[in-house]
């Protein structure tokens, strides 16, 4: 196991920034998953650590060792494609072995770890087959048997399930997962779906234009995002603008509805901040026309909830409610919400 | 009685085949029909020459007991399969060039494809403005003072080392094969060798395991086109070759010149004995390439 330290890593594009000042650690065993939209430098990032592109500026450490000078083949990391990379033209036993032939494995040794990753990867009887003849899945798990069989220091998984459906992705997700934290390989896992980020994720960095907005656990990055970008690319958010209000000694946020204690001191009565709550953390209960604290505008039937689109005030807020009730459009409803699901952003954050 | 829609069906499945009728016309009256004529030719068919002992092989009994059509066919074989493979070494590499990134590369590209505009013809005039006693290469030399004069300059062309012969056929074909390896390189992409780099492959065995089987189709396609064309091409060994024995177009070209007609059957023969050798080498060179192929799980 190996911890890998980017500093300061910035890479441009003919005048364009792709990457603009990483620093990013990655203790040994860890994972940690670059999440952003298109565009952001995720495969960029991953790129420069294999040393497929040199960095402007910047070093890259594994276990201490700045290794921006060495050539791609000298690294050891492990980059599992998009697109998988497969090559067409061998079998699957020949494509898992290639790692090892080119480095001069000897044979029968060759043979053997493929066999095993074979197994490991639940491939045994796949072996002759080609590319081609693979599914989609079987095709993800033969780029990261290729990938694993030459033991590498450090795995970078690009979008790998990107062109999975979604049952199959589930069921990758967890395969890979547990690989990861049975071989405790340190890794780097990209993708643009937050779901599979916080499913998978020891810890995630959240990019956006080529910079790190944030590298937390995925239950701080949910609960506690430090700004508005964040909370929007880590799901359904309810970004709304509340007045900081006197309770006693104490201080509370009005949101339209009864004021919500906050956790956070050094906030001043009069104050508007930016908050955040999440769909799931509100609680509503059908009230009389009136008596509520707003109105239902729509719903819509999401499976495990009914998301429910609620006016409160010059508000609208996002509702995830699982009971099996299903209110209609025009109903009046009164709200609550726990201080503990209440995200206030520091006032030079509270940009929406 | 067939339903409206089942000739409809039938329809629909042959409209593509009846749309490439006019080309199959052309190719099967034009190209297999003067086939035929020539295989007829070759054979002693010729009534409008006053000649028909069809069918008799003595023309080509006569052409291939003689040991100039053997180094004939020697120089044709050495010309076209000589200028295919340097061709082709360039080409690759060319092609690798061209698919990196560097400056001033949109240039260099178009520069590179010049001569695929430019007629075999202003090809051959170069080859003897550059190469020719008295030529530009001859004159640099006597200028940087490796020889005395440009007469003492070793003669490059029409002598039967055919390096006139050759350049002009590489100077015409490189961009071509360039061009067609490039277009396959382009649309394999980068990965599979970004991959394999990863892997710990180094750039030697990247061309050989990836890069090179990426890229034999369009090897094949165009060493195919090269090859076929120098075989059958006379004006370079013609005007830049060594002369007796002439290549096998050459000679070709000069029975169908001569003063004596019936000699048109005897140009026929060498005409066909072409055909044969490069039919028969395409053959085995496509039953290779199709193994080849099989072995890798493409066909």
């Amino acid at each position: 196991m190996i911890s890998l330290a980017l500093r300061g890593l910035a890479k441009s594009f003919a005048g364009t920034t792709a990457l603009a000042g990483i620093d990013l650690t990655i203790a040994p065993g860890e994972l940690v998953t670059l999440l952003g939209p298109s565009g952001c430098g995720k495969s960029t990032l991953l790129r420069l650590i294999a040393g497929l592109d040199i960095p402007d500026q910047g070093a890259i450490l594994i276990d201490g060792r700045d290794i921006s000078d060495l050539d791609v083949p000298e690294r050891n990391v492990g980059l599992v494609f998009q697109r998988y990379a497969l090559f067409p033209h061998m079998t699957v036993r020949r494509n898992i072995g290639f790692g090892l032939r080119v480095r001069g494995t000897p044979a029968a040794e060759t043979e053997r770890r493929v066999s095993d990753m074979l197994d490991i990867v639940q491939l045994g009887d796949l072996g002759e087959r080609f590319a081609h003849q693979l599914s989609g899945g079987q095709m993800q798990r033969v780029a990261l048997a290729r990938t694993l069989v030459t033991r590498p220091r450090l795995l970078m998984l690009d979008e790998p399930f990107a062109a999975l459906d979604a049952d199959l992705r589930r069921q990758m997700r967890s395969f890979v997962r547990d690989l990861q934290q049975k071989m405790g390989l340190s890794t780097i896992f990209v993708t643009h779906d937050q779901a599979e980020a916080m499913e998978i994720s020891d810890r995630i960095a959240v990019m956006q234009s080529g910079r790190i907005l944030q590298c937390d656990t995925p239950e701080m990055i949910y609960h506690q995002p430090v700004s508005a970008e964040v909370a929007r690319m880590t799901g359904e958010a309810n970004l709304v603008t509340g007045r900081v209000v006197s309770l006693g000694d104490a201080v509370g946020l009005d949101l339209g509805f009864d004021p919500v204690p906050l956790p956070r001191r050094g906030l001043a009565a009069g104050t508007q901040v930016l908050t955040l709550i999440r769909p799931e953390a509100i609680a509503i209960a059908p009230a009389d026309p009136g008596d509520g604290h707003g109105v239902i505008q729509s719903s819509a039937f999401m499976g495990q909830s009914v998301r429910y689109s609620i006016a409160v005030g010059p508000n609208v807020f996002l509702v995830d409610d699982v009971s099996t009730r299903r209110l209609a459009p025009g109903q009046w409803v009164s709200l609550r919400v726990s201080p503990d699901h209440v995200c206030v952003f520091p006032p030079q954050a509270s940009q929406p | 009685m067939p339903s409206p829609s089942w000739r409809h069906r039938a329809f629909a499945q042959w409209r593509p085949a009846l749309g490439l009728l006019p080309l199959g016309v052309v190719i099967i009256v034009l190209f297999g029909g003067a086939l035929l004529l020539a295989l007829l030719q070759s054979l002693g068919f010729a009534p409008w020459l006053g000649v028909n002992s069809f069918p008799d092989l003595t023309y080509f009994t006569t052409l291939w007991s003689g040991a100039s059509f053997w180094w004939s066919l020697w120089f044709t074989l050495y010309y076209s399969l000589a200028a295919t493979a340097i061709a082709l070494v360039l080409a690759i590499l060319l092609a690798l060039c061209l698919v990196q990134a560097f400056p001033g590369r949109a240039v260099f590209g178009s520069l590179s494809r010049l001569p695929l505009v430019v007629p075999y013809a202003v090809g051959i005039a170069l080859a003897v403005i550059m190469m020719g006693n008295g030529g530009v290469l001859s004159r640099l030399a006597a200028t940087l003072g490796w020889i005395d004069d440009p007469a003492q300059f070793p003669r490059l062309l029409n002598t039967h080392a055919g390096l006139g012969v050759i350049a002009v056929y590489v100077w015409k074909q490189l961009p071509f094969m360039a061009l067609s390896i490039h277009a396959v390189l382009i649309s394999a992409g980068r990965e599979q060798a970004e991959a394999a780099a990863v892997l710990g492959a180094t750039r030697h065995q990247i061309f050989r395991a990836i890069t090179w089987p990426q890229i034999v189709p369009g090897i094949v396609s165009s060493t195919l086109i090269c090859f076929a064309f120098n075989m059958g091409a006379f004006e370079a060994p013609f005007i830049l070759g060594g002369g007796f024995p002439d290549t096998l177009p050459v000679l070709a070209w000069r029975y169908f010149t001569d003063a004596d007609y019936a000699l048109q059957l005897q140009g026929m023969a060498v005409v066909v004995s072409i055909g044969l050798v490069a039919g028969l080498l395409i053959a085995l060179y496509l039953a290779l390439y199709r193994g080849y192929e099989h072995r890798l799980g493409r066909v």
